[in-house]
């Protein structure tokens, strides 16, 4: 098994009445680990059903598979269902590169630090004309 | 052979068995972009099979040893089994002679660049094959049958006949067509899971890569069809059966017209390697990427997989087996298309299509617009408050803009 590793923050006072979590994902999100591994973080959205946010840090994510996009899409649309915010931190290019081809970056913004993503989470989404 | 030829005779059966013979060509053809000068070749190169299948007979009589058709009739005594076998046999020297004239000519030329061209040359080929059958009938019966059985015999082969032996051969191409690209097509499968157990056990057993065992099942797989709707209509035709014989026929050319409306035949398929355009994406992640359409194709997430298909096309423009996957899906969701619907509407086979609620990305980008639309900020706050960070891909997209390099685009 290939080795990967989530840890879960709580950034608790980031937006007031809502819950905020930092998911760190470090090593290659592959076959072989992706089913397990990716169920911590769905624990997590079980024990918050409404208003969560996720923060996912990816700065030492090295690779991802097909399966783990799919389970991103599902998470994204599991949370934004339930008015959460979902934002991504730090992303290497490589999977950035795949994000993008994907369209994920469409729906996840992505940014190149913490801060700006923890920023994100705790400003009103904008309003187009 | 040719002694007591009647060529006043000849010439006016191939006067009448050119009106038809012209007639589907314009059907076939007349819109068809490209060189009509190779489809006339193809078709005057059918015109050349029926004698040589004529040749093999004699040389039969002249070699009974070899007469595969008195061999069946010597050997199986039952008439409808007689028949039936025949038939086969007949029906396979027809197909398979037809095929090679494509495959001789694709052999030497890039005559084949897409599966629907395959489809094409094979209806020309087969035009070719009936317009000389016709002339060698009409010749045959010409005097020796009344005047009424003659014109309803040449009506009969001029439609149904010529038709039939289009779709035998239309059908026999498409799979020799799949064949053709069976490596674009196997890779494509792999992603989708889709190598099934016949290939991989030609593959086994001939010690052959997968998509040259792919390539060889498909021809197989092709003849095999080809013959045994030739084998079945010539029994029909044995035994006088009109009604099902024009279901058959009709029915038969739906199908051809299905198969060469599918956006994945129009694919050009063949790459000039030297005119290759680099890809910009890492292999490794292009991989997962294509890993992912597969998995979407078969969750028949088509939109998703369609728009996904067009960003990495940005990216990597020559790779066919994303082009493969944009047609398919773009094929699955096309539910415009008359001849689908009437096979859909017979053969009672309803497909989830269209835009739903498995796109997911596709989905959410909708809502996330809409949403956008009717959101407002609270009244109370500042602009400072309200104004968030931009993502790396929006200042990535505004940087990209004033940059002359244009190798790293995205459609965003």
């Amino acid at each position: 098994m290939t080795e990967v590793n989530i840890t879960i923050e709580d950034l608790a006072n980031l937006v007031p009445g809502q819950a905020t979590k930092v998911i760190q994902i470090s090593g290659q999100l592959d076959e072989s680990n992706v089913d397990e591994k990716i169920q911590q973080v769905y624990k997590t959205v079980e024990e918050n059903p409404k208003n969560l946010n996720l923060i996912f840090d990816l700065e030492n994510l090295e690779y991802m598979n097909s399966k783990s996009i799919g389970y991103l899409t599902d998470l994204y649309g599991k949370i934004t269902e339930a008015g959460g915010k979902v934002v991504i931190a730090k992303a290497r290019p490589n999977i950035l590169d795949i994000l993008q081809v994907v369209g994920l970056t469409q729906l996840i913004q992505a940014f190149d630090n913490l801060e700006a993503a923890k920023s994100a989470i705790s400003t009103p989404a904008k309003a187009s004309a | 052979m040719f002694e007591n030829t009647n060529i006043y005779l000849l010439g006016l059966s191939a006067l009448f068995a050119a009106i038809p013979a012209i007639v589907w060509f314009f059907v076939l053809f007349n819109k068809e972009e490209g060189s009509k000068k190779t489809v006339l070749l193809i078709f005057f190169l059918g015109c050349l099979t029926p004698p040589i299948l004529l040749l093999i007979q004699e040389a039969w009589q002249a070699f009974p040893k070899f007469n595969l058709a008195a061999f069946i009739e010597n050997t199986v005594h039952e008439q409808n089994y007689q028949y039936i076998l025949i038939f086969v046999l007949f029906g396979a020297m027809e197909e398979i002679i037809k095929l090679y004239v494509i495959a001789a000519v694709d052999k030497h030329t890039l005559l084949i660049r897409k599966i629907g061209d395959a489809i094409r040359y094979s209806l020309a080929a087969a035009l070719g094959f009936s317009f000389a059958e016709n002339i060698y009938y009409l010749y045959q019966f010409w005097g020796s049958i009344g005047i009424g059985e003659l014109t309803g015999m040449y009506i009969f082969r001029s439609i149904f006949t010529t038709c039939a032996h289009m779709i035998f051969s239309g059908i026999f191409g498409y799979y020799y067509g799949i064949g053709k690209f069976s490596i674009d097509i196997t890779e494509q499968a792999k992603w989708k899971g889709e190598i099934d157990l016949g290939t991989k056990l030609i593959a086994k057993t001939f010690n052959l890569p997968i998509s040259h065992a792919f390539k060889q099942k498909m021809v197989i797989k092709g003849l095999l069809i080809a013959v045994t709707i030739h084998a079945i209509y010539n029994f029909l035709l044995q035994f006088n059966y009109v009604p099902p014989i024009i279901i058959f026929v009709i029915l038969g050319y739906v199908y051809l017209q299905y198969l060469l409306s599918r956006k994945a035949g129009h694919l050009i398929l063949t790459t000039d390697i030297s005119n290759k355009t680099r890809s910009t994406i890492a292999k490794k992640d292009e991989e997962v990427v294509i890993e992912l359409l597969g998995m979407w194709f078969n969750e028949k997430r088509y939109v998703d997989v369609i728009h996904i298909c067009e960003r990495l096309l940005e990216r990597d423009p020559d790779n066919n087996v994303i082009k493969l996957f944009k047609a398919q899906a773009d094929d699955k969701i096309e539910d415009g298309n008359v001849y689908k619907k009437i096979l859909n509407a017979i053969f009672k086979s309803s497909e989830d299509l269209g835009i739903n609620d498995k796109n997911l990305i596709e989905k959410y980008v909708s809502k996330k617009d809409i949403l956008s639309k009717t959101k407002f900020y609270p009244k109370s706050q500042t602009q400072s408050q309200a104004q968030p960070p931009a993502p790396i891909v929006e200042k990535e997209k505004s940087d990209k803009q004033s940059q002359t390099d244009d190798s790293f685009r995205l459609n965003i």
